[in-house]
């Protein structure tokens, strides 16, 4: 009865619980749970960038891209000219990770990062690598890999939702951080982080909280009423556990999204009134905060990253406005020592070519890009897989989509092929059937 | 599948039928040898038989060029396959041919049932790295067929909508139509049952929420309950429940708003620079009336695609064709596009998205830049239907932000309505901005020379910039008050100004763009429909653009696609789920029907009924099937807990616009009288709006930030991204109180309803929208100021309407959730209003009404 008991809808929502014994094991519970065997990293945040950053112009170091500029490559009906990168690359810390000059703050923490320059990925359109990327899928509408953590492991803070998306890529489909068959509960919830601004509707304009907590329980009652009435409904639970979170996020919400807290230096070293980078140093910062305070899965992210045209001045401005506050993270997880079981993971759904697309852009590569992790479990300073000599495509160290989210859930101490869900007499993984844990990146 | 899919999917695509690569025989025309020299020796007596043997089957000019590869001629390989050149001489290391038959990856391994064996790899490798020797000349006849139509159109949703005969059933006693024979007998092979009929109450609310989005009075559901007891269900009651829910004007509100997600309706261009449109509402009040009016659907799809081209015989019928054309012009535009040829194919693009989309369930606009991956369509039927659209003027009042586009300005001109704003004035307004937006630029910068100077205390500069300042100032003010004039005047014309199409003085076919890329020209292409859909090509009136002829094509009864997916889209919203889950989405990467037999028989009847919207939805309604009531059934719940074989009902969620007007509703404060124009017309000739919204001026093109110079920075960066939520929104906010079909559009923006419960984003067709259950809805209901005015007015409408509290809660109970509360709701109900801690009554009656509004079962429809 823990999670009946800390309801904190009073005594009346008490009593109409508790003689329901199904209420406490309800499917949808958030409560901690046990991994299958100890875990390295207890969160993740993972940040997106939508429409597929490229990668030899950032990770992915390629001199015979540079030698080759301008020679001509034929993929088929088209010609195309291959285009170096108009960034130069250098070695970074003891490790010596080759970084590109585009991202002069995260390069300083290039032994931190565990950078796979093998990803690939089966479809290079946004609308199917996106989904892939979220849930192992792009052709049906399955869990997303949030929704899988919180299944697995639960959330480790009852008052705020176990799986936050910010700024969330709502036009691309909410089942990229949605729950499909799984309990409605283990949905993102969407936050917007851009702006400053803190969550709407967070406190009753009309009613004290001991007024609204009496009007919640009997709320809480209608409703068991009619989960009784229904006997199985999902999305009914799903309703009982949103009112019942959202009461909580009242209280945690509001002190959890005010940065006047922070003090300056933090907010400048995130990049906060940045031109370029406020937006997605609010993002970072508030992952680090909502991380420290339990929240199990968090997605931050940036869209804008599908550079077919001017790639120098477009990818230009899109890093401008994440490189710092990245670093930031990194280095504030690090002296808060939560680098160690917070996992990060860097990419978008796919990568870009090396020859040239339209005036000086880059077209989707699925066939071979670059991700990174860091934290929670993952070699540091280390790199795994390559491409071909231009970028073109993965030849070593293949990492698929599914091998990743295999090592995501390795590294939460979830066994990928335990971790399924029975579901119209078939059950189900985030990997599908395949996915293998990349062993070699494991700390 | 294209050759250059090489960058978009695995090497050698996703086709599992790889398998079949390298099997059959091939009729060898021989060659003559040429030299005699050991390369071509080696060729002949090693590598050519390996390659007949092993390879030819699949990779050959007669036979599959699987890949896009044939290997019986030098140039095939020399020019490769989708994933390039499939050797590179003298190395073997960076030939692909070798990469596969190593079978050291597994997307590449060829042949990829049986690995050749060592020494024959071996062979190949010599070959190759002796600078693969190949004496056989010749140019390369592939034929280039990635894509094998007959194949294709194998694909049942490809196949001829047949009439199947109406299964025969055991229990004969359920079934009340065909529908139900075809459902049983499904249900039948798995052994599951039905559940038992919805009750009258639960009936007469889910019928009333499915066709008008709205919940049915008290004394609507007590009239409905008594009559169905009084006949024992047997009367015409129900009947006559369909017949009036049908005749109301609401139903088109709620139909109407079903096709407007499909047709990604929406009041302004979207993306950068987000532009509205101020008279898309025209092409709103065509749809829902077109609904309420019954309009047969293929005369529906005729006049959205090619009203003007139709005959009309008055202005009004002129005018309503035309306004149904705005279904091809209120799509997303990039007013930022690179290149006016960019901005036109980008339009195109969309434009054949949303119509293949939403009518066909068709993603033709993937075969853009290469065959389509998964579906038979080919970029050169993707290219005749362009030909169709480049014929085609969009006429959506808006241009590419370059001075020299000028003419993509146009509104369409309503027949019967003078026209206050000529062409020429409306050049002259997009002039006046730009003069405005300059000195507003040269405003700004010379401020800040002026900073400068003063920082430097450099008096004289001081002085000189000064006087420049309050010189560009008064120009900047003298060309304001111009556009201010002409803007007024503009906005003025609108009444008679609507979106539409039109086609161009010269229409004609159209390159294949290469790769999509539209300075690339390839081979014209004549317009036409896809060649997997047709049997014979559609001939072009000449002179005309084509869009008539398309139309007569997705409209003919032959079509495969059009009649099921509207059969499956209406289906959808009335049972919770298409009998084709992927309801925008009948190609290969679809889902399969879960009864196919019945949903040709929808179609088949649909059609032969003359395309009769409300006649559709009688039939399905009527149905037993449509009547279960949503209860659980352990027994079934196991073998299909999706409920896909209808063993029940599904409880369906309701959208943000019904949950938004039964909310209103059931206060009774809801306008049911449907709004004139649209707010964003409203707003079209207040400048300052758009000063403080952000957005811009519709015709002009012009941001107002970049009028008030100051505000150019830091908004400028942020109105490209999701900011424009944050411009619009206090458009978007307003305290409407009228339907919610009726309310602002705008693309990136939500009102608050439809961005908490799941909206259609009008970005793109939205057949079915999504579901999500989260706490910001929870906080939505308990704290919004929405949903607590929603509470009070329904408070004040039982309180004032009943003496006793027991009869108040009973009100407050039907209406809400259109039944009496059980004894134990009233007894936990009673008690709230004793403790709950207040003396403000009018409070207590509020939130106990809130509590209603908030529960579970107001929000679903059972």
């Amino acid at each position: 009865m823990l999670r009946t008991a800390s309801l904190g809808f009073g005594y009346t929502a008490f009593s109409a619980l508790a003689h329901q014994a199904f209420a406490a094991e309800r499917a949808g519970s958030l409560l901690p749970k046990a991994p299958h065997f100890p875990a390295k990293a207890k969160r993740v945040i993972f940040m997106f960038m939508s429409g597929g950053p490229s990668h030899v112009d950032m990770f992915d170091y390629k001199p015979e891209l540079t030698r080759r500029n301008g020679q001509a490559v034929d993929y088929g009906r088209a010609q195309s000219k291959l285009l170096q990168s108009p960034w130069a690359f250098k070695q970074h810390g003891q490790s010596g990770q080759w970084v590109s000059d585009l991202l002069p703050h995260l390069a300083k923490h290039a032994d931190d990062l565990c950078i796979l320059n093998g990803m690939t990925t089966p479809i290079a359109s946004h609308t199917g690598g996106v989904p892939m990327m979220h849930t192992g899928n792009f052709q049906t509408v399955r869990p997303s890999m949030g929704a899988w953590t919180l299944y697995g492991l639960g959330s480790e803070n009852q008052d705020l939702p176990g799986f936050l998306a910010m700024n969330p890529l709502s036009n691309l489909g909410q089942h990229n951080h949605g729950s499909a068959f799984l309990p409605a509960s283990m949905q993102a919830t969407m936050l917007r982080a851009t702006n400053g601004e803190s969550m709407p509707n967070l406190a009753p304009p009309h009613q004290s909280p001991a007024q609204q907590q009496r009007q919640l329980a009997l709320l809480a009652d209608f409703n068991q009423r009619r989960l009784e009435q229904d006997v199985v409904n999902n999305e009914l639970e799903g309703v009982i556990s949103s009112y019942e979170l959202a009461f909580r996020m009242q209280s945690s919400i509001p002190g959890l999204m005010d940065l006047t807290k922070e003090n300056a230096a933090t907010l400048k070293a995130y990049g906060i009134g940045g031109k370029d980078t406020d937006a997605f140093g609010r993002q970072c910062l508030l992952a680090r905060r909502f991380a420290e305070a339990g929240v199990r899965f968090i997605e931050i992210g940036t869209d804008g990253w599908d550079h077919h045209s001017s790639l120098k001045k477009r990818l230009g401005d899109s890093v401008a406005g994440i490189d710092q506050p990245i670093a930031a993270l990194i280095a504030d997880l690090k002296q808060r020592d939560m680098l160690k079981d917070t996992l990060l993971i860097w990419g978008g759904e796919f990568g870009r070519t090396p020859h040239s697309q339209l005036s000086g852009g880059r077209d989707h590569n699925n066939n071979g890009f670059t991700m990174w992790l860091a934290g929670g479990g993952v070699k540091p300073g280390h790199r795994y897989g390559a491409t071909d000599d231009i970028g073109a495509k993965a030849v070593e160290g293949k990492t698929t989509v599914h091998d990743l989210h295999a090592t995501m859930l390795h590294l939460l101490g979830l066994d990928h092929e335990q971790l399924s869900y029975r579901y119209s007499g078939r059950d189900f993984r985030l990997t599908d059937s395949k996915g293998r844990v990349v062993k070699e990146i494991l700390s | 599948m294209g050759k250059e899919d090489w960058f978009c999917l695995p090497k050698w695509s996703l086709s599992s039928s790889l398998g079949a690569m390298m099997a059959a025989a091939f009729a060898l025309i021989a060659s003559p040898v040429h030299a005699a020299d050991a390369g071509t020796e080696f060729f002949e007596s090693k590598v050519r038989p390996l390659l007949i043997k092993r390879c030819y089957e699949c990779h050959s000019a007669d036979t599959k060029q699987k890949g896009g590869l044939v290997l019986d001629q030098r140039a095939g390989w020399e020019a490769g396959g989708d994933s390039g050149p499939a050797l590179v001489p003298g190395d073997v290391e960076k030939s692909l041919l070798i990469e596969a038959v190593r079978h050291l990856d597994k997307d590449l391994a060829m042949p990829p049932k049986e690995k050749l064996s060592d020494s024959e790899i071996a062979t190949l490798e010599q070959w190759v790295t002796m600078g693969a020797p190949d004496p056989r000349n010749g140019a390369v006849t592939t034929t280039k067929k990635g894509i094998d139509l007959d194949e294709g159109r194998k694909h049942w949703a490809f196949q001829p909508i047949s009439k199947p005969s109406v299964p025969t059933v055991n229990d004969a006693k359920w079934p009340v139509t065909d529908i139900d024979r075809f459902v049983l007998a499904r249900l039948g092979k798995e052994k599951l049952h039905p559940v038992g009929d919805a009750d009258a109450r639960t009936l007469i609310r889910r019928a009333s929420l499915d066709l008008l989005g709205l919940p049915p009075l008290p004394d609507e559901v007590e009239a409905f309950v008594e009559e169905m007891n009084r006949s024992n269900g047997a009367g015409k009651s129900y009947e006559q429940l369909i017949e009036r829910l049908l005749s109301s004007s609401h139903f088109g509100e709620r139909w109407g708003r079903h096709w407007l997600d499909v047709a990604r309706y929406a009041e302004s261009t979207g993306v950068n620079w987000n532009i509205p449109y101020p008279v898309a509402w025209r092409y709103r009040d065509y749809v829902i009336a077109a609904f309420n009016a019954d309009k047969p659907y293929d005369r529906f799809l005729q006049e959205q695609i090619a009203g003007d081209l139709m005959p009309a015989t008055s202005d009004s019928q002129r005018n309503e064709q035309l306004i149904a054309t705005g279904f091809l012009a209120i799509g997303l535009k990039d007013l930022q596009a690179l290149t006016p040829k960019i901005y036109q194919m980008d339009i195109v693009d969309e434009q054949i998205a949303a119509m293949s989309r939403a009518t066909m369930a068709l993603s033709i606009d993937c075969a853009r830049c290469h065959d389509h991956k998964f579906d038979p369509i080919r970029t050169e039927d993707y290219y005749a239907l362009a030909g169709i659209f480049t014929s085609t003027e969009p006429m959506s009042g808006v241009m590419r932000l370059k001075k020299k586009d000028l003419p993509g300005t146009r509104l369409a001109a309503l027949a019967g309505v003078p026209d206050v704003m000529p062409e020429k004035l409306r050049d002259d307004l997009i002039v006046a901005t730009y003069d405005a937006v300059k000195l507003a630029l040269k405003q700004r910068d010379i401020t800040q020379l002026l900073d400068k100077a003063k920082e430097k205390q450099d008096s004289a500069e001081v002085a000189k910039r000064e006087t420049e300042v309050a010189a560009i100032k008064a120009e900047r003010e003298a060309a304001l008050s111009t556009f201010k004039k002409l803007n007024a005047q503009d906005a003025a014309s609108l009444s008679g100004k609507a979106m539409a199409v039109r086609d161009v003085r010269r229409p004609e076919d159209c390159p294949v763009y290469v790769r999509g890329e539209s300075d690339r020209p390839g081979a014209v292409v004549p317009r036409g429909v896809p060649a997997v859909l047709t049997t014979e090509p559609i001939t072009i009136k000449p002179g005309q653009s084509g869009r008539l002829e398309l139309a007569r094509w997705l409209t003919s009864p032959q079509h495969p696609l059009t009649a099921r997916v509207m059969v499956n889209r209406v289906w959808l919203h009335l049972l919770g789920a298409g009998i084709v889950e992927s309801v925008d989405d009948f190609g290969k990467t679809g889902q399969p029907p879960s009864h196919p037999e019945l949903l040709d028989h929808l179609a088949q009847r649909f059609v032969e009924g003359g395309w009769s919207v409300k006649t559709l939805i009688r039939e399905i309604m009527l149905s037993r099937v449509y009547r279960l009531a949503s209860s659980h059934d352990a027994a079934a719940h196991d073998i299909d807990p999706a409920n896909r074989l209808l063993w029940r009902a599904n409880r369906v969620r309701l959208d943000a616009e019904a949950l938004r007007d039964t909310l209103l509703h059931v206060g009774g404060a809801l306008e049911l009288k449907p709004p004139v124009g649209s707010p964003v017309q409203a707003t079209a000739n207040e400048v300052e709006f758009y000063n403080v919204e952000g957005l811009f001026n519709p015709i002009v093109l012009a941001k107002k930030h970049l009028i008030e110079a100051d505000k150019i920075t830091p908004d400028f960066k942020c109105m490209s991204d999701d900011c424009g939520h944050v411009h619009a929104r206090g458009l978007l906010t307003r305290d409407y109180r009228f339907r919610s079909v009726y309310l602002p559009s705008i693309r990136g923006g939500s009102t608050p309803m439809r961005e908490v419960f799941d909206g259609a984003a009008p970005e793109e067709v939205v057949g079915h929208r999504a579901v999500t259950t989260v706490p910001t809805q929870s906080l939505y209901l308990m704290n919004s100021p929405f949903a607590i005015d929603c509470a009070k007015q329904l408070a004040r409408r039982v309180y004032g309407a009943a003496a006793s509290d027991a009869e108040r809660i009973r009100l407050a109970f039907e209406y809400a959730l259109s039944r009496p509360p059980t004894a134990p709701e009233s007894e936990k109900t009673s008690a709230f209003l004793k403790d709950y801690p207040s003396q403000d009554h009018e409070l207590t009656w509020t939130v106990f009404c809130q509590t209603l509004l908030g529960s579970a079962e107001f929000r679903y429809r059972y």
